[in-house]
């Protein structure tokens, strides 16, 4: 492991010392795990944020070094709704009727 | 056989569709890197969807295909990448939900589908009844998070394809 330090406020070290008094775990430890649990939900943000930029979400979750898994759980959780393009998806469906249903083709760009 | 990217794979094991996928289109093809996106990070982080896809991987209802060639440097994941360059290589439907892929995909001329659109062309050949198709849709919008707007469209759709069959 890695030494680091920081400085900070002298309340939030009283807080930190009551919460591991009452888990019964060292300051450190307890540092640690709120730092991991932390960094994953800013990995998480960082993902979203990538994807609301335009990235997929195979790609923002690569870049942000999280689970697609976890992703995709974290935007429902979130209530963040997936990339969506009316045209896009209108030619879409159009292109892929248009041989075998005209007429369905057609009406998809009326709806 | 269809070619399905790391999204749309994990939307359909969530939905129940995979097996469904399979009566429609015969064995699903990944890539390793959506094997390693997927299968591999889900069953490491305990997901039990992942198991169920290694399970049919086991069962050879899912398979993975090594890369052929060099890939393009598209702006997308790994497994999107792959997916598109394989599916274009030979010639087969590549399932991808995701939209920004799915254009580029379109784009160089790939045959693409999402989840939405095979929902409806089953619904339109009767390879899946209203009462299926009502139950896939109203899991999709659980595990795939759609606008509002996506899923009114959708539901006019339906509406319509209904309605003819109605006159049929």
């Amino acid at each position: 492991m890695i030494n680091i330090s920081i400085r900070s406020k002298k309340e939030m070290v009283e807080e930190l010392d009551n919460l591991a008094k009452l888990e019964k775990v060292d300051r450190a430890q307890l540092i640690r795990r709120i730092i991991e649990k932390g960094l994953t939900e800013e990995k998480l943000t960082m993902a979203v944020a990538l994807y609301q930029k335009g990235e997929t979400l195979e790609k923002a979750a690569s870049l942000a070094k999280v689970s697609l898994w976890d992703l995709i759980d974290f935007l429902h959780a979130q209530g963040i709704t997936t990339q969506f393009s009316m045209n896009e998806e209108k030619l879409l469906l159009s292109n892929a009727l248009r041989q075998n249903y005209p007429e369905l083709s057609k009406k998809i760009f009326e709806l | 056989m269809i070619k399905i990217d790391a999204c749309s794979l994990i939307y359909s094991v969530k939905m129940d569709f995979l097996e469904k996928v399979e009566q429609l289109y015969g064995n699903l093809i990944i890539t390793p890197a959506i094997y390693d996106e997927v299968v591999k990070e889900g069953i490491e982080r305990g997901k039990p969807d992942a198991f169920i896809i290694e399970k049919k991987i086991q069962q050879k209802k899912i398979s993975i295909h090594q890369i052929e060639g060099t890939v393009p440097d598209f702006p997308l994941g790994r497994g999107e990448i792959e997916i598109i360059h394989e599916a274009l290589n030979e010639k087969v439907i590549a399932f991808i939900d995701e939209k920004k892929a799915r254009v580029i995909g379109s784009k160089l001329g790939l045959e693409v589908k999402n989840i939405p659109l095979i929902l409806i062309e089953g619904l339109l050949t009767k390879q899946i009844e209203l009462s299926e198709f009502d139950t896939f849709f109203r899991k999709w919008i659980l595990v795939s998070s759609p606008p509002q707007e996506q899923i009114h469209f959708l539901t006019q759709i339906k509406n319509a394809i209904i309605g003819e069959h109605k006159n049929d």
